[in-house]
């Protein structure tokens, strides 16, 4: 332990005891890091949960013949629509704020715990309720049966008119949207925790601009979870009325289903799109900068670098968060918005190129005149690296109106997406897995089945999703449950599907080589220690895994900048935050 | 090991991102509208500039990793360089923004220029619905009839809920399940939607609009060309001589060319009786019904033969249904037509209208098509269609 901590004894010192019993203590804990486990393993299994159903709509569009159909169409639209809310909403949201940061956020700052521990958990109960409200959507059976089929950006008036005769426009989809509400309510209550705890909880010397960054990058997201589920959740209700108590807000004048004048008047479907898309871009950079944190961090641990240009990297993750609030529009250029607006949205847009390649400069500069170790937390964020850019770049396509005339749901978008925001957020979930692992459960994970399994995920995500820009290319429009046209009658689409198939088949069952060493680590793998990276970052000061506390009744105390490694004349190649002052060379110029 | 496995996987993915789309072609398809060239041209720059920071930053990256891989050296202690900062978002901004500005120009072009107007301009309305496209042409009076949603509840084979008991511009409206448009003259298409959002593509127009409940959203475009490309594939005229007989069956092809198809015969001479009377009005022709016949068939034979000339590829019956040059000019639907006497089996070249918003579970097969055909053809049929609606309104 650092002489950091001893410093701070002289602070009121808070402790309070750790709570007794197996109930308290692993499933009702107010302990963030218990609950950051808990957020994890939620994401895991719906991870499973959620490319399982990937593989089913994969072999259902690679064995696809008109007379051979795997799914039905209103199952496939169905499988397609939970794939996407799973992994949007229980994974890609949950793991890297919930799980990640809850679990390291408060080492990182010195705090003992999250601000409301009590809130933390009435976070993650609500998150499950609305988990289980989710998969009992699956469940619902008659005619109507079934989760819906309105995909996960749940369109009105297709999602909003209460059907019972339809499959999945009955009681699934109100599930799905009482699911959503309930799982808005949890991420207000965890971004108000994530909020206060930075703003209030940082130990002493823990200013701002010391903070690490996967730190500053769970602040802002949990701003823009703030604002955003706000939006989502208001919209969520509404959608509810209109379902179920005769309210039009998305449903206009004269719609007619079935053989029936609906009994709506004056709602608008696009008010729908603005109040999903306000809460659905930034959806997306609330799974991507809390990546971008955690990469950042492990780029520089495993270079051994300072970050290059740390406080650019902080301004550019808040240039991301602010510009991504004005931007939904681009997701509407077809929609039949003003074409005014789509005008000023997609310049806007094209604008947040420039915090993102401020990233991506940073990240090359970070590595550059390093001394890269590459293991499997470092492959995974070098991986990050690759699939942001690949991901990133068609986004310059799409963020054009005039070009996503062409491309608007074609699977150029699903290929766009799911690299920036799927796959690349994944990586630094694994990134970060196997970086903390050690902190988490004191011992190491396996640097062989973690090698094999990074490179199966590389090169299976890379060889599903390259392929689908060609299909898009080719005007292959996404959430087509058969593929029987003229239309699509290139030799190439058949042999396509076959091979984007084949590769989701490895990249998917390659996580089950992750989901083995993550629990065969948790009890054989090699004592990890405090710090087995040499990290300079408060989590690698306290013992593995830490103790109830966090820092063991003691305050640490501050003295240097997060990423001092390589410092010119000092002892060692990095210096801990919490090393005392001395321990850097004073001929040394601070950036 | 593992720096050269990512120098390696970092070069197949460049090579086998950028391979592909330089060795396809055509890496998209045929474009058949004068937006159409813009925004096909914004999408190639945007391509090689794209194309060009993708490969730099991966080979960048591979070759940062290989050169500064773990061999022992101390690592540099570097923060930053403010001036390559300020570089980078200089440069980022002027060719994101810069690249962003220059495809606005089609972009007012289709949405914020006044729409065209004149005789020449085609208007048409498109209704989507749970799972089919409905088009409405304003006939001859160039006034679209009005309808009432309760209408097209209470006739159900009225989709457009037209109103024919008050309203005569309602009477000569043209009601299709397929779209049939002229090249060569700009064309607007209205966009609705009955129950959920659709959105009407026809990818070699370059056109894609959502269709929403309770919203008109115009769409103007203007087809530059019919879609063939000369000699691209073993074309075939039409049997002059089939057309030429004043019998029944040529009749029924020369209707069906022409767009209007009755599979009965007798049907057709009903139907031809009434017609007549109606051609009368419009071009003048006597009562004498072979004279009649003949004439009619004079008059729609040169559209007819360029129609069938641009529009109608002779496969081998040996070969299969997909014909890379074939591919390349339009794409074949499956209809053979048997051809009376020569046994040709021939595929009809055509357009697909689909949706591309999801509108539930029918959403894949909701399509229609399109068919593109010269003005003056396109006139013919109008005009037939029209006195035709005029004559069978409901």
């Amino acid at each position: 332990m650092s002489a950091g901590h001893e410093a701070a004894e002289e602070h009121a010192v808070h402790v309070h005891s750790p709570p007794q019993g197996f109930i308290w203590k692993y499933v009702f804990s107010t302990d963030h890091k218990v609950i950051g486990k808990q957020y994890f393993l939620l994401a895991m299994a719906s991870v499973v949960i959620g490319l399982t159903l990937s593989l089913l709509f994969r072999y259902h569009l690679m064995a696809w013949t008109p007379q051979n159909q795997f799914l039905m169409p209103d199952t496939y639209l169905q499988v397609l629509t939970m794939h996407g809310t799973i992994l949007v909403f229980m994974v890609l949201t949950t793991a890297p704020l919930g799980g990640f940061g809850n679990y390291i956020l408060p080492i990182q700052i010195g705090a003992e715990d999250m601000a409301f521990p009590r809130l933390n958990m009435l976070s993650f109960w609500l998150t499950l309720l609305s988990w289980v409200v989710l998969m009992v959507a699956f469940f619902v059976p008659g005619d109507a049966g079934g989760p819906p089929v309105s995909g996960w950006t749940g369109y009105a008036p297709l999602s909003a008119i209460n059907n019972l005769k339809t499959k999945g426009m009955g009681l699934g989809q109100s599930l799905w949207v009482g699911s959503i509400a309930i799982f808005c309510l949890a991420s207000l209550v965890g971004a108000i925790n994530f909020i206060v705890t930075i703003l209030d909880l940082r130990c002493k010397g823990m200013s701002l601009m010391r903070m690490p960054l996967p730190c500053h990058a769970w602040f802002v997201t949990a701003i823009l979870a703030l604002l955003s589920f706000a939006v989502l959740l208001a919209g969520g209700m509404l959608l509810l009325l209109d379902r179920h108590l005769g309210t039009s807000f998305f449903i206009p004048t004269g719609v007619v289903f079935g053989s029936e004048i609906l009994n709506h008047k004056g709602g608008s479907p696009l008010l729908w799109q603005h109040l999903f898309w306000f809460f659905g871009h930034p959806e997306v950079y609330i799974a991507i900068l809390p990546g971008m944190g955690i990469v950042s961090h492990i780029l520089a641990n495993f270079a051994r670098k300072p970050i290059f240009g740390y406080t650019a990297m902080v301004i550019a993750l808040n240039a991301i968060a602010a510009i991504g609030f004005v931007v939904w529009g681009h997701h509407m250029f077809q929609s039949g918005m003003s074409p005014y607006t789509a005008v000023a949205f997609s310049v806007i847009t094209m604008t947040i190129g420039v915090p993102s390649a401020i990233k991506t400069f940073n990240w090359l500069g970070t590595l550059w005149g390093g001394t890269i170790t590459c293991n499997s937390a470092m492959l995974y964020s070098l991986g990050f690296v690759s699939l942001f850019v690949s991901g990133g770049i068609s986004g310059i396509f799409l963020g054009q109106n005039a070009v996503d005339i062409y491309f608007h749901d074609t699977w150029f978008v699903v290929a766009h997406f799911h690299l920036i925001m799927g796959v690349a957020a994944l990586f630094s979930i694994a990134a970060g897995s196997y970086y903390w692992f050690p902190k988490m459960y004191g011992r190491m994970m396996n640097e062989t089945l973690g090698k094999l399994h990074f490179w199966l995920t590389f090169v299976g995500a890379y060889s599903v999703f390259i392929p689908m820009h060609i299909l898009g290319m080719w005007g292959h429009p996404r959430r087509f449950a058969g593929f029987d046209y003229a239309f699509l009658q290139d030799p190439m689409v058949p042999s396509m599907q076959a091979m984007i198939t084949y590769a989701a088949f490895m990249a998917v069952l390659a996580q089950l080589i992750f989901i083995f060493n993550f629990f065969w680590s948790m009890f054989k793998g090699a004592l990890a220690g405090d710090n087995p990276w040499n990290g300079t970052s408060l989590e690698w000061s306290i013992p593995s895994p830490p103790p109830f506390d966090n820092f063991a009744g003691k305050h640490p105390v501050v003295n240097h900048d997060p990423y001092e490694y390589s410092v010119p004349g000092a002892a060692k190649d990095y210096i801990m935050q919490t090393d005392p002052p001395e321990a850097r060379p004073t001929d040394v110029p601070k950036h | 090991m593992q720096a050269f496995g990512m120098v390696v996987a970092l070069i197949v993915l460049v090579l086998g991102t950028i391979v592909p789309f330089i060795k396809r072609d055509p890496l998209m398809p045929e474009m058949i509208s004068r937006h159409g060239a813009t925004i096909d041209s914004q999408i190639y720059l945007t391509m090689y500039i794209t194309g060009a920071i993708f490969a730099a930053a991966q080979l960048a990256l591979a070759w940062i990793i290989w050169k500064y891989r773990n061999q022992g050296q101390k690592a540099q202690y570097i923060h930053g360089n403010m001036l390559l900062e300020y570089s980078s978002i200089g440069s980022s901004l002027v060719l994101f923004v810069g690249l962003n500005l220059m495809g606005q120009g089609v972009w007012a072009d289709m949405h914020l220029k006044e729409k065209p107007r004149g005789d020449q301009v085609v208007h048409f309305e498109v209704q989507g619905r749970q799972f089919k496209w409905y088009f409405r042409f304003p006939g001859t009076d160039k006034t679209f009839g009005t309808s009432k949603v309760e209408l097209s509840v209470q006739d159900v084979n009225n989709y457009f809920g037209l109103d024919y008991s008050g309203d005569q511009d309602t009477h000569d409206d043209i009601v299709e399940g397929s779209l049939k448009l002229p090249y060569d003259r700009d064309a607007v298409a209205r966009l609705r939607a009955r129950d959920v959002i659709h959105s009407f593509f026809v990818r070699e127009l370059r056109v894609k609009q959502d269709a929403v409940p309770g919203l008109e959203v115009q769409v103007p475009f203007h087809i530059s060309k019919s879609g063939m490309k000369k000699g691209s594939g073993p074309l075939v005229g039409v049997d002059a001589a089939a057309l030429n007989a004043k019998d029944t069956s040529a009749l029924i092809r020369a209707f069906r060319h022409i767009g209007l198809t009755l599979s009965d015969k007798a049907e057709v001479f009903t139907c031809a009786e009434n017609f007549l009377a109606e051609m009368d009005k419009i071009v003048g022709v006597g009562r004498n019904k072979d004279e009649d016949l003949s004439k009619i068939l004079e008059m729609a034979k040169p559209d007819i033969t360029a129609k069938l000339a641009q529009r109608w590829v002779v496969k081998d019956r040996s070969k299969s249904h997909y014909d890379k040059s074939a591919s390349a000019t339009g794409y074949p639907l499956n209809y053979a037509i048997e051809q009376e006497g020569a046994q040709l089996n021939v595929y009809k070249i055509n357009y697909e209208v689909i949706c591309a918003e999801l509108c539930g579970q029918g959403h894949w097969n909701m399509r229609s098509e399109l068919d593109i055909v010269s003005p003056e053809e396109y006139a013919l049929w109008y005009r037939i269609k029209s006195e035709f609606a005029k004559v069978y309104r409901r």
